[in-house]
């Protein structure tokens, strides 16, 4: 075996690219869809439904209003734009609109996630 | 005299553990303080697993299990909260078995070991996070979280990999 880049390894490289672009490719194949509605989970049950068609401003409570969420609904867009967790990765992430995408708060084990079929490629989002 | 051979080499050893976990430390902290968000979280650079490499590569299995497990909770002590350990634990355990069993095949190099690294320490999380918010649908970034973790577990494999080439035999232990 070489010391840097051997046979074994370049076969290695080759099935990791194979497996990553086939994941991409089911990825893809499964949510081209914009989504309608937005479902809040926490601790893996639903607590809140939200529409994304029209722009609305929502604070999550949780766990007897000690923790928040603020959700935000802005051009078929959801965000979180606010959260007293300690990370804020949940602030951090970028908008959801696409059907199965989440935003998500783990230390509130909170689950934003879009829902709904109104079938759309992801082209004509983008014009 | 092997014995006093013993004893110095048994010196050594933990003059150099504790010097490898104080650098996996900075590595972390490194981390923290740049601002790096892809818009996803979960993606990192995981500079610490430079450390872990070149200690499970040039000193031993043992001893980069414990700089991992050490830096994950120190580091979240420091730096993080209770799910941060919580989350880099099951990466980084799950990473290092992985590292671990391919490093014993012995028939890939060490950047490959690094990438496949990368790639177990996104799915590890991925399922902590799953199980953490009893909701499957965290897996819907799983496509981008592999090929990051492919990425970056390339460019520090190849970073690793040089440094175990180059000063691997200057350990001595």
């Amino acid at each position: 075996m070489n010391r840097r880049i051997g046979k074994t390894d370049i076969l290695f490289l080759i099935i990791v690219a194979i497996l990553l672009i086939l994941s991409t490719m089911a990825f893809r194949l499964f949510h081209r869809t914009v989504g309608d509605y937005i479902l809040v989970e926490y601790d893996g049950t639903v607590i809140d439904r939200i529409s994304l068609s029209q722009d609305v401003e929502k604070e999550i409570l949780l766990e007897n209003d000690r923790f928040y969420n603020i959700v935000q609904v802005k051009d078929h867009r959801a965000y979180v734009t606010d959260a007293n967790c300690p990370d804020k990765l949940c602030v951090h992430q970028s908008g959801i609109s696409r059907d199965g995408e989440t935003i998500v708060c783990l230390p509130h084990k909170l689950v934003i996630a879009v829902y709904g079929t109104e079938d759309m490629e992801y082209d004509a989002i983008a014009q | 005299m092997t014995q006093s051979h013993n004893k110095g080499n048994r010196r050594r050893k933990t003059a150099y553990m504790g010097l490898f976990l104080a650098l996996a430390l900075i590595c972390s902290y490194v981390e923290a303080l740049i601002p790096f968000h892809f818009g996803i979280p979960g993606v990192k650079l995981g500079l610490t697993n430079i450390v872990v490499i070149f200690v499970l590569y040039c000193i031993g299995p043992w001893e980069a299990l414990g700089i991992s497990v050490f830096r994950i909770v120190i580091s979240g002590f420091l730096f993080g909260n209770v799910f941060s350990i919580l989350y880099s634990l099951a990466g980084g355990l799950f990473s290092y078995v992985v590292m671990l069993a391919l490093k014993k095949w012995g028939k890939i190099n060490c950047f490959c070991v690094s990438i496949a690294g990368g790639l177990a320490h996104n799915i590890g999380q991925l399922f902590m996070a799953a199980f953490l918010v009893s909701n499957l649908s965290v897996f819907y970034y799983a496509p981008v979280l592999l090929l990051s973790g492919a990425v970056t577990g390339l460019l520090i494999g190849i970073i690793a990999q040089e440094i175990v080439l180059r000063v691997g035999d200057r350990i001595g232990l």
